[in-house]
């Protein structure tokens, strides 16, 4: 009885050990605008502090959806969904590949579905699909893409106005 | 006989503190391997998203094909705000976030990755406030999010994708190229249309979204509501939406039960009836 006493506190002491190691090695960054560190794995917890985009917890641990992090000297939790494992990426990346040559390699590749289809024999199903239902609309599409609003706009909203 | 009983103790215990760690590590691994490929990080990383990216266009093309975009600036302009609320507060800055209705009398909402989300005219005239349409628009941002298409169909810049190689397709590609990427579109499609997401995937979408909206200050409790009237709307208007959904029942006490979970299920949070009510008003 003895050795099964002193084999499972062995075995808790070493998991907790081997826990902290690999969760101190996690480091999350915020990707949301702000983020609110709270005193338990809940949103009904004490709200210990906030930081802004970018910041860098190094985790101590996880909860559910809720990672254990340290905030100046007090430990807290702050929810995963705001969280990624690498700094928040600029969008700069993905707006210069939409412009161009994207855009034209799209237009040129709308052509290229029929041939694609008839290449690997499509069932008479899906090239009815293909040709009624699941049409593209380019021209939709850079409405959609061309629609903005501006910040003054969208800070008025986040105020409760219209 | 001791020693048999400690050991096997001993083991389990050790056993069951891995499972975390696992679960754990599971989400930057990922990333890590991508990171590691070859190019550095950052450019990895970009590739993947402006692969992405374009994929999704392709995917939001045939969505607007389909049905049509609504051509009511103002109601464009709503849930442009709404949707642009949330996106402050994901998880994915990188994307450019765009938000459309759908010309159809058909209820639901789709999401194509790189951040194409829509909601149909059918699922606004069965939304009652504004925490309503946040809690569907926050659904198919975490699918965008959590990369659900993106990870389902292996859509990545490297290599080793299905999917990959942009540039081939753009700067005369094979044809083999072009299949894989046509076909990968059309297995998109039929993710949205016909098949549905996996059953774990939309299960996270709905975590996501009460979360979600709790972080942007929306009562989750309303795609909770949103939930209730359309379970009681059979016919055709939900054809699509019951072919690719779990039951709504099972979706309602598992959003009860995460909301009561992450302690949102009651505060200060807004569900702005007045303003959806005014918003779509004008639009009629």
């Amino acid at each position: 009885m003895m050795k099964i006493t002193i084999a499972f506190f062995i075995a808790v002491a070493s998991a907790a050990l081997f826990s902290t190691t690999l969760y101190a090695q996690t480091v999350f960054y915020v990707q949301s605008v702000k983020a609110k560190v709270l005193s338990g794995p809940s949103f009904k917890s004490k709200v210990l502090g906030e930081v802004g985009k970018g910041f860098k917890f190094v985790s101590s641990g996880r909860d559910g959806n809720w990672v254990k992090v340290r905030l100046d000297t007090k430990e807290g939790y702050v929810s995963a969904l705001l969280l990624a494992p690498h700094p928040p990426i600029q969008r700069a990346g993905v707006i210069k590949a939409e412009q161009g040559e994207i855009k034209q390699g799209i237009r040129r590749r709308a052509s290229s579905y029929t041939s694609a289809a008839a290449a690997r024999g499509l069932a008479q199903d899906d090239r009815r699909r293909l040709s009624r239902e699941e049409k593209a609309d380019y021209p939709g599409l850079e409405k959609m893409e061309s629609f903005t609003l501006s910040d003054a706009e969208l800070r008025r909203f986040l105020e409760g106005g219209k | 006989m001791t020693n048999q009983r400690a050991m096997p103790a001993y083991l389990c215990v050790l056993l069951l503190s891995l499972l975390p760690l696992n679960a754990l590590a599971g989400d930057d691994r990922a990333w890590r391997e991508r990171a590691s490929a070859g190019a550095t990080e950052a450019e990895t990383v970009n590739e993947d998203i402006n692969e992405e990216v374009n994929f999704g266009r392709e995917v939001a093309a045939r969505l607007i094909g389909r049905y049509g975009l609504s051509s009511d600036d103002q109601l464009t302009r709503y849930i442009n705000l709404v949707g642009q609320s949330l996106v402050r507060n994901g998880n994915r800055p990188e994307l450019k976030y765009h938000f459309a209705v759908l010309n159809t009398s058909d209820i639901n909402a789709y999401a194509s990755p790189g951040g194409y989300i829509f909601v149909t005219k059918g699922a606004l005239e069965k939304m009652q406030d504004e925490s309503e349409l946040a809690g569907v628009i926050a659904h198919e941002m975490t699918h965008v999010n959590e990369k659900h298409v993106v990870r389902e169909l292996g859509i990545r810049a490297t290599e080793g994708s299905a999917v990959s190689g942009l540039a081939r397709l753009i700067g005369g590609g094979t044809e083999t190229a072009r299949i894989a990427f046509s076909q990968a579109v059309e297995k998109a499609l039929d993710m949205l249309f016909k098949t549905g997401y996996k059953r774990e995937d939309e299960v996270q979408a709905d975590k996501g979204a009460v979360t979600l909206c709790a972080v942007a200050g929306y009562d989750p409790g309303g795609l909770v509501r949103y939930f209730q009237r359309i379970n009681t709307a059979k016919g055709k208007a939900t054809e699509v939406l019951d072919k690719t959904h779990p039951a709504y029942d099972a979706r309602i006490a598992l959003l009860k039960e995460t909301m009561t979970k992450e302690g949102i299920e009651s505060g200060a949070y807004k569900s702005f009836k007045e303003r959806f009510s005014a918003a779509l008003k004008q639009t009629k």
